[in-house]
């Protein structure tokens, strides 16, 4: 079926099966590669975008019930909440091996626009479904804490 | 390389699985180099000499694999860095006419006697025609400018902008997809495709490929493997289609009939049959006697001491599926993918496909994860087999599924430890056996120690054999139970189960002769300073001689892992905090002191401190494959769990300093960590661990 | 305290009607211990937890990812259940959906409780989210999340019965006496 997707901002037009997950159509259709393949059942985040402010997993949503919701992948984070985000994993050198930090990044976002300083608890409840096999989990905390100190700073 | 403006290319043997070699690596060379950090660049390079490296008693491949990278490469690095900088100077010396001595490097320039510069960018052509220096000085250590600073690892943009290319990232033009099934048991043989037709007539699809069995990792002859066990044959099916998801659909349906083959009855009570019959076996390899270790227990057999424990298969699990894309063209093939081995790849294409080692190039790409199980070349092999069949470049990915219950795994054990005890309480003599499939034995028989006896496999004894307690009679046996499970190196090897057997029984030792852990240990350790200063590091951090707060459980623990060949020797010791969450105990804080010789980036060795230890918890609390008709039984995260960050524990690194070179650190602080919860649990409730994954009704609160 | 208050005069009302219509106690537990074959299937218990967190499969495993309930049972802030759960169940990806998609609130938990204890739980005002006996009927037989145990896609043995068959089950029991098992 045909498709006019708004990812990142902008219209794009595809032609696929409807009930393709969104995330092949990022990667393949729209050349988007920073969104990852990691199990495909939704388990580890590895495939998270936003789809308005809701840290959706790509891998498990038809991309026929998209519409006309607006897709947000690593590649085109914008806003206060993503560019601290971001600029708290490249400070505190986040990644190892990196093939989960897109999601976790997206994940982080989502959480810090749903609680603006979020603790312990919070991020262990919002970020548990993205998971880290080089478990990255310490610095992940203290980025999400150094991005949320960082927003509320002087502006 | 070091480009005309100044900008140096430093080529990279060594693959990023996440450890920090991209990184790490470059700044040891650079440093000798006296280069400009902020102008270093990084590419991934295969196929020279220099890049080879040797573990064991083996001709020296590009690899990397058992936490020897920096190691073996430091002085490597620094020797080529400082050769590098002597000709530059030696170029700019010759340009001003005055000699080398009056000048001097200062990052990416050559200063002269009156202060004029060059930089490295402009002297670089000079400086590639003149010879080399052998044995160039090497900086002394106060004059490091780059080793020993905690550098920001050079990839952390790249991985937090999605702009990282990852094996699956791979784009060829004209590629197609492939997603496979495979043969239920491990030794299966395809024998008909029963919807052959209909499954080609699906939305995309252009082939159906039958795979040929491939050899894990390019195991010597004689191993017992069922890849050179058996004949030749197929064990899976791939989909060649436009489009990933469209093969994946299509390789779903395909209705496929498999002979199980000799191992198809496997199972996890046939397993752990042979585990309790290994464990009680009057025949035995022996790695280790010394004093009269036998006689001793023998007389004095009614106060023997003994514990036994078992240890699951389990499975690396790298975020990143296995996956390669390969391009078959007139009998030669390039390969793209997150290959951690790139000879053992060569290896075994050439094996597989008849073709000459020089008909073939690998491209390496970042790794999503590895911790051993990229070293085995089977998915790559498999992409090059689909793409010679449909004479296109084919990006083979596989689902998780197909990953994980098709997947290489980590071998079992089981221990059966016995000892009696002086009258203080300390060891009089010990008897360690570990039984269990031989790594070794399944995948290089060469790396077997050979006895009157028969062969033993070190790496089941791993931290036990070679391990550092004082022990006046002592005695190490093994037991091999060949299995067909593909298995394969995973990070930490044996000693997470072997460690865990040791420091449980050292423990129980412990715990029965009413000593404090930390005292136990630290009697045991008198002789080795070295060891000392980590236990002694880690007990002071933890504040163990205070007592623990109301409610916590502590525990303490050490090791020190020797590398393969006994190439390194890098100390550890743990403390971990258990608080009490609800009715249960969880692990809230790990202390983990190492001795890792120098340190040449502390950013980066934390990493593997706290990374590691995560990924320890994984393996401590939750991981177990089991096994029914002869294959996995897992297949996804639900059955497979891994660590998420709500059960992440605090983690305090104490980074000792030492005059020793760098010693291995990737796979170092894994070991300790199970023995020391399992120690917490049994202080705070007399409960006694025999098993890993720990038992989730330990951690019920005593009451 | 007065919208309590009349509920439960409700409550009384229809105990009163019911006893009006011969109650017949033995026939309505029997009713209940019925419609508890529903109650208690995986596809119920899953999303009843005792505790915050749910569980999946028929085999009632730990939910991966460890989610919560969150305030309003639609997850905690910043992973909501339709980070994952959509519309409708996918095959692709294995993942349940409805557009209604949450978790039953803390006062109606069910797992590992006994049938006695989620019958009175069920019938009590205060913990079923404030529905008085018919609001709790119609929910049970016409509410299509409830309805998605029948239909839950993948391999997941669905409630036994059908919806309509539960709704009747329920109907009778309230109009024997709505009596609860003692165990």
């Amino acid at each position: 079926m045909k498709l006019s997707l708004r990812i990142n901002g902008a219209a794009r037009q595809v032609e696929v099966d409807g009930d393709t997950p969104l995330l092949w159509v990022l990667r393949e259709e729209l050349g988007l590669l920073g969104t990852k393949f990691g199990c495909g059942a939704a388990f580890c985040g590895a495939c998270t975008v936003l789809m308005g402010d809701v840290p959706v997993r790509s891998c498990s949503l038809p991309v026929s019930e998209v519409g006309d919701g607006a897709v947000t992948t690593i590649e085109g984070i914008a806003g206060r909440e993503a560019m601290a985000v971001q600029r708290a994993w490249i400070a505190g050198d986040v990644p190892q091996c990196g093939y989960c930090q897109s999601g976790q990044i997206m994940g982080a976002i989502a959480l810090l626009k749903a609680t603006k300083r979020p603790t312990d608890s919070d991020i262990d409840q919002a970020m548990s479904g993205n998971l880290c096999r080089c478990a990255t989990y310490v610095r992940i905390r203290e980025a999400i804490h150094a991005a949320a100190r960082d927003l509320e700073g002087p502006r | 390389m070091i480009a005309r403006d100044g900008e140096i290319t430093l080529g990279l043997s060594q693959p990023e699985v996440g450890q920090g070699s991209y990184t790490v690596l470059p700044q040891i060379l650079a440093d000798e180099l006296d280069a400009d950090w902020q102008r270093v660049k990084v590419r991934f390079v295969t196929g020279r000499d220099a890049y080879k490296i040797a573990f064991k008693n083996e001709p020296p491949v590009q690899k990397e694999g058992a936490s020897m990278s920096t190691t073996v490469l430091y002085a490597r690095l620094r020797t080529a860095g400082a050769q590098a900088r002597e000709v530059l100077i030696r170029a700019a010396a010759d340009h001003w006419k005055v000699t080398a001595d009056q000048c001097r490097a200062d990052k990416g320039f050559v200063v002269g006697p009156q202060g004029q510069r060059l930089s490295y960018g402009a002297l670089a052509a000079a400086a590639a025609k003149l010879p080399l220096a052998a044995s160039p000085p090497l900086k002394q250590r106060a004059d490091f400018a780059l080793i020993g600073k905690p550098l920001a690892r050079l990839d952390t943009v790249a991985k937090c902008t999605g702009t990282a290319v990852f094996g699956i990232d791979v784009v060829v033009p004209g590629m197609l997809y492939g997603a496979i099934q495979s043969a239920p048991s491990f030794t299966g043989s395809l024998t008909a495709i029963r919807n052959e037709a209909e499954i080609l007539k699906l939305p995309g699809v252009r082939a159906i490929v039958r795979l040929p069995a491939v050899h894990v990792a390019n195991e010597e002859p004689g191993s017992q493997h069922p890849g050179t066990a058996q004949s030749p044959r197929h064990n899976a099916v791939c989909v060649v289609a436009d489009r990933f998801w469209q093969a994946k659909r299509a390789a779903e349906a395909l209705d496929l009939v498999f002979d199980p083959g000799a191992g198809g009855d496997l199972s996890t009570a046939k397993i752990d049959g042979l585990l309790q019959t290994a464990m009680m076996a009057d025949k035995t390899v022996t790695a280790v006697e010394t004093g009269r270790p036998r006689e001793i227990l023998q007389e004095r057999a009614s106060s023997i001491i003994e514990r036994r424990f078992t240890v699951p298969h389990v499975t690396h699990a790298p975020l990143e599926p296995v996956n390669a894309t390969a391009s078959w063209k007139d009998g030669a093939v390039e390969v793209w993918g997150p290959i951690q081995a790139v000879a053992t790849c060569q290896d075994a294409i050439v094996a597989s496909l008849g073709i000459k080692a020089d008909a073939i190039k690998l491209n390496v790409t970042f790794l999503g994860g590895s911790f051993g199980r990229k070293i085995v070349p089977d998915y790559v092999v498999q992409a090059v087999h689909a793409s010679k069949a449909v004479g296109r470049p084919v990006k083979l990915i596989r689902t998780r599924e197909q990953d994980l219950r098709h997947g290489i795994f980590r071998v079992n054990a089981g221990g059966r430890f016995r000892a009696v005890l002086d009258q203080r309480g300390y060891p009089l003599a010990v008897q360690a056996r570990v039984v269990g499939q031989s790594l070794f034995g399944a995948t290089r028989k060469s790396w077997l120690d050979q006895t009157p006896e028969g062969a033993w496999d070190e790496s089941m004894v791993d931290g036990i054999y070679n391990q550092d307690y004082r022990l006046p009679n002592f005695l190490v046996e093994t037991v091999d139970t060949p299995l067909p499970v593909p298995v394969y190196f995973m990070r930490s090897v044996g000693s997470t189960a072997a460690v865990f057997f040791w420091e449980s029984f050292i423990s129980e030792l412990a715990h029965r002769a009413g000593i404090d852990q930390y005292i136990y240990r630290r009697e045991l350790l008198a002789d080795n300073p070295l060891a000392l200063r980590v236990l002694d590091a880690v007990a002071e951090a933890a504040q163990w001689k205070s007592p623990p707060t109301s409610g916590m459980a502590r525990g303490i623990s050490y090791n020190c892992y020797v590398g393969r060949g006994g190439r390194f020797r890098t100390y550890v010791a743990q403390v971990v905090e258990l608080e009490p969450v609800g009715d249960r105990l969880a692990v809230k804080r790990v202390f983990c002191a190492v001795d890792p010789g120098l340190t040449v980036n502390p950013n980066t060795l934390t990493a593997q401190i706290q990374g590691g230890i995560g990924f320890a918890m994984t393996t401590a609390l939750l991981s177990r494959i089991t096994f029914a008709n002869g294959g996995a039984e897992q297949s996804n995260f639900l059955d497979y769990p891994l660590l998420a960050i709500d059960g992440m524990p605090e983690i305090v690194p104490i980074i000792l300093p030492s005059d020793r070179p760098p010693q291995g650190f990737g796979e170092v602080v894994l070991a300790p960590l199970a023995p020391a919860i399992a120690q917490a649990l049994l202080l705070a409730s007399g409960r006694r661990i025999d098993s890993m994954p720990l038992p989730a009704a330990a951690f019920r609160r005593p009451t | 305290m007065i919208v309590r208050l009349l509920m439960f005069v409700a409550a009384l009302g229809l105990v009163a009607t019911a006893t009006a219509q011969q109650p017949d106690q033995a026939r309505s537990i029997a009713l209940f211990r019925e419609a508890g074959k529903v109650l208690q299937s995986p596809r119920c218990l899953n999303c009843h937890p005792v505790g915050e967190r749910p569980t999946q499969t028929d085999r009632m495993t730990p939910h991966v990812p460890f989610v919560v309930r969150g305030a309003d049972g639609h997850g905690p802030a910043g992973l909501p259940c339709n980070a994952c759960h959509h519309a409708a169940n996918y095959a692709e990806s294995g993942v349940p959906g409805h557009p209604k998609w949450h978790l039953a609130p803390a006062s109606m938990a069910w797992a590992g409780k006994s049938l006695g204890e989620i019958c009175q739980q069920i019938k009590d005002p205060a913990r079923n989210g404030g529905l008085d006996m018919p609001a709790l009927l119609k929910h049970m037989a016409e509410d299509s999340l409830v309805g998605w145990a029948w239909a839950p896609g993948g391999k997941r043995t669905p409630a036994p019965g059908t919806q309509a068959e539960f709704g009747a089950t329920m109907r009778a029991w309230a109009e024997s006496g709505a009596f609860c098992p003692p165990d």
